[in-house]
């Protein structure tokens, strides 16, 4: 049966007629149009779909909707608070993205690693940027962005 | 009968003010003295140039990561003399009729439309500067354009003021464009960025699944496990329960389910009941496979040499795996058809999709989306074909989704091959002698198979080649064969190398027999410090490769920690890709390419039981993750006036590189790839 959850999405609340074990992603994508985030594998490999969950990443294909009604959603389009995020800008300046697609992802899971450590080593760097997959192999240009938005303050 | 092709320019006014220049070409087909007209359609270079200065550049070719939206932009606007900040580009329809040939692979995009592009941007700038001599009496020779404002004196303007001007004028003979002198360039061999950053970092990037359309309706397909099953009967009582449930039909593949939501859509298909036939060969099993290839095997001639040494490597089925899988949103009208689709091929999408439905091509849209990876993958359009199959059956807009499961295994697969290897060295230990043998496994081994020249001088050398037919389906992956025969070539190679007692890089040197190559491999030995000491445990491998118009080598260092686990810690790569025309987007695909050789080298496999594909998901098939990532340094040596291909060019040598480093830094040989990330 469907039923009717409120979400928090991006500082706005959405209410919505779902499965209740839809997962976050198909709501973020088919019920709510925002697309950055995107679906890789459905079951938590690749990280394609992570978000910001109070701040702290999840892969939004294992998050049933049941589970997030009060909690505070980010995706990707609601990251910039009238300019870019240092991530973001990162990113830019390192010109990593190569397809994209996997990018969104990538910035998620960068934003939560530095949120916790502000000036993380190459090994909490691969520690936690592991779980998301980039086919298109942009891993030395991530680094080297996530290290550079550390530089810029992103995790203060 | 011989044609020739001949470019022409058409200029037309654009809607909103300002010029549209477009070249076009003739094929023409000289028969007994008379020219005969064959066709005749635009090579890609659609220009704009607004009122306000904007230049639109229309890229005919999709962009899968590869950066033509980018590159090819650069070029028009070298030519132009106009600002790179006031450029922006739109991706083209397919359409083969007005862009012609529109397909991405085999390294082609900017090889194949340099020149044009370049006479496009240069025929803009001349008519600008005509009507701009015209407005201000003077000569138009005596006008020039640098940075989006014509000069002439002391008189200075915005080429934008010239635009509606110049769009009532005569466009130049494409064969008397005089091009800019190389060394003037100003973005051309300029670092630049990728033109669609801000919009992925923002997550205002449009990819396949990102379309949308009123009223649409999501698809998955049901699909058989066994190779070459086919269902037969299938029954959706449990999906129609499943709220937001459409419809579930047979199709070609298997059955296609139909929901107003993706997620509906999936779970409907997770309790339908198919039942299917036998699959083609249910006793099929990589064992099976690799006793086969073994068999197909010859015997070597006879080699000579002071020492003669022999080895089998094997290579596993690839599947193609882009980040965003297959999709295609499909509305089927009775007299039209849009279509969105991240595909390689827009024109050819267009073609298929019109004979499918019957309808001419000129009713069929095909919206090219930017791609999630292609890697070859998007070459094909079978998932195309369902899309379309299944939005004609339910007469609404289906948006199909193969779920990662359907993309892993339902794709076709880089074939697996068998490599038998003999080769001897002389008595100073000088590499002399290689036979190499493949044996290609897949649908279609011929098909798959190229010759391919050896880099190094030897005595004797040659190429024995067979094959096993088998139902697995096989096509291009990134760099086709090169994938196996330089990973092979350059892997044996070393192996002489440590026969005769040489240093891998020495004997490169001695044997190589293009100067450009052998200018990367002196290139890539210095900066990676090859020779130098390293500390136990750490060794280099090096490896080279010349195709697609370009030369690399690449120098990895391979570590085996205390845990006997093998870390890539550094991979320098010096590639000589003639002119690079954004050295930035050059580096990016020579490091995501080693990440590639990285990943299948270690990790990355199909394989077969029962007749059946084993893996179903990203973690199964493996890829490299962060963890796994070296650091990786690209120098970018220049090679000349024209810019040779790069998409394919870093993988070939990537694998071999680190499995001659890995041989450095433990002695041990590993031929059956993938090979993991653990030593013995």
């Amino acid at each position: 049966m469907l039923e009717s959850f409120t979400l928090n999405v991006n500082g706005k609340d959405h209410k919505v007629e779902v499965l209740p074990d839809t997962p976050l992603l198909w709501i973020l994508r088919d019920n709510l149009g925002l697309t950055a985030t995107k679906y890789g594998c459905g079951v938590s490999d690749c990280g394609a779909c992570t978000v910001l969950v109070d701040g702290k990443s999840r892969k939004s294909c294992r998050v049933p909707v049941h589970e997030i009604e009060n909690r505070k959603i980010t995706t990707l389009e609601g990251l910039a608070k009238g300019k870019l995020h240092p991530v973001q800008q990162a990113w830019i300046d390192e010109d990593v993205p190569q397809c994209g697609y996997c990018q969104s992802g990538q910035i998620m899971a960068a934003v939560s690693l530095l949120s916790n450590t502000p000036d993380p080593s190459d090994e909490e760097i691969d520690r936690v940027m592991s779980g998301n997959i980039c086919r298109c192999g942009t891993y030395d240009r991530i680094r080297k962005a996530i290290k550079r938005a550390a530089k810029a303050g992103a995790g203060q | 009968m011989k044609s020739s092709r001949r470019e022409f320019l058409k200029v037309s006014v654009a809607a909103g003010g300002g010029m549209v220049l477009t070249l076009a070409c003739r094929n023409v087909a000289k028969a007994s003295g008379s020219d005969r007209l064959e066709e005749s359609h635009a090579v890609n270079p659609f220009v704009q140039l607004s009122t306000d200065g904007t230049v639109t550049v229309t890229i005919s070719k999709p962009d899968m990561g590869q950066g033509v939206r980018t590159s090819l932009a650069m070029i028009v606007a070298e030519e132009m003399g106009v600002d790179w900040a006031s450029v922006k580009v739109v991706q083209a329809p397919g359409d083969r009729t007005v862009y012609g040939s529109q397909g991405v692979g085999g390294s082609g995009s900017v090889r194949g439309s340099y020149m044009s592009l370049r006479r496009t941007g240069a025929a803009a700038a001349i008519m600008v500067k005509s009507a701009a001599a015209q407005a201000w009496g003077v000569e138009a020779s005596a006008c020039k354009i640098e940075g989006g404002k014509v000069v002439c004196g002391s008189k200075s303007a915005s080429i934008g003021e010239f635009a509606q001007a110049a769009a009532g004028l005569t466009p130049p003979d494409p064969a008397s464009i005089t091009l800019k002198d190389p060394s003037t360039f100003k973005i051309i061999g300029t670092p630049r960025h990728r033109v669609d950053n801000l919009d992925i970092v923002t997550g205002k990037g449009h990819f396949g699944l990102d379309a949308k359309v009123e009223g649409m309706l999501h698809a998955v397909v049901a699909r058989p496990k066994a190779i070459g099953a086919k269902a037969v009967s299938f029954s959706d009582t449990e999906s129609k329960k499943v709220p937001g449930f459409v419809q579930a039909h047979l199709l070609g593949s298997g059955v296609a389910v139909v929901a107003k939501s993706t997620w509906a859509a999936i779970k409907a298909r997770d309790v339908l009941k198919v039942e299917w036939t036998a699959g083609v060969d249910p006793t099929l099993t990589s064992d099976s496979l690799e006793a086969a290839l073994t068999k197909a095997g010859v015997a070597f001639p006879n080699v000579t040499g002071a020492k003669t040494i022999e080895a089998t490597y094997t290579l596993p089925f690839l599947s193609h795996a882009p980040m965003e899988p297959m999709n295609c949103l499909a509305d089927v009208r009775a007299d039209s058809c849009d279509i969105w689709v991240p595909t390689q091929v827009p024109d050819g999408v267009r073609d298929m999709v019109a004979r499918k439905i019957k309808l001419a091509p000129s009713s069929v849209k095909v919206n090219v989306t930017l791609l999630g990876g292609g890697f070859g993958r998007r070459l094909l359009t079978d998932y195309v074909d369902e899309a379309v199959a299944i939005s004609q059956t339910v007469g609404k807009p289906v948006q199909l989704i193969w779920t990662r499961d359907d993309d892993i295994r339902h794709d076709r697969y880089r074939p697996a091959s068998l490599h038998a290897m003999k080769g001897g060295v002389d008595a100073s230990g000088t590499p002399i002698a290689m036979y190499h043998q493949v044996m290609l496994a897949g649908d279609d081994p011929s098909s798959q198979w190229k010759k391919v020249g050896l880099s190094y001088q030897m005595g004797e050398c040659q190429l024995l080649e067979s094959g096993a037919a088998c139902p697995v389906p096989t096509f291009a992956w990134r760099s086709v064969e090169n994938t196996y025969m330089n990973l092979v070539r350059e892997c044996f190679f070393d192996e002489l190398c440590a026969a005769g007692g040489q240093d891998p890089v020495k004997a490169r040197l001695a044997l190589i027999t293009n100067n450009r190559l052998k200018g990367t491999l002196e290139e890539c030995a210095s900066r990676a410090g090859w020779g130098k000491p390293l500390a136990k445990g750490t060794g280099r491998g090096v490896a080279c490769f010349a195709g697609y118009g370009s030369y690399i080598t690449q120098i990895a260092e391979v570590t085996l920690r205390e845990d006997s686990t093998l870390k890539v810690t550094k991979v320098t790569a010096v590639v000589d890709c003639g002119l690079a025309i954004n050295p930035l987007g050059v580096a990016a695909q020579i490091e995501g390419a080693t990440m590639d050789g990285l990943a299948t080298t270690l990790y990355s496999a199909i394989t077969l039981n029962d007749g059946e594909i084993e893996q179903s998901g990203l973690a199964a098939f493996g890829w490299a993750r962060m963890e796994d990532s070296p650091t990786i340094e690209v120098h970018v040596i220049s090679g000349g006036d024209s810019p040779g291909g790069i998409g394919e060019v870093g993988f070939p040598a990537a694998g071999p590189a680190i499995l001659n480093a890995i041989f450095a830094a433990t002695g041990q040989r590993l031929r059956k790839l993938p090979v993991g990330n653990t030593v013995a």
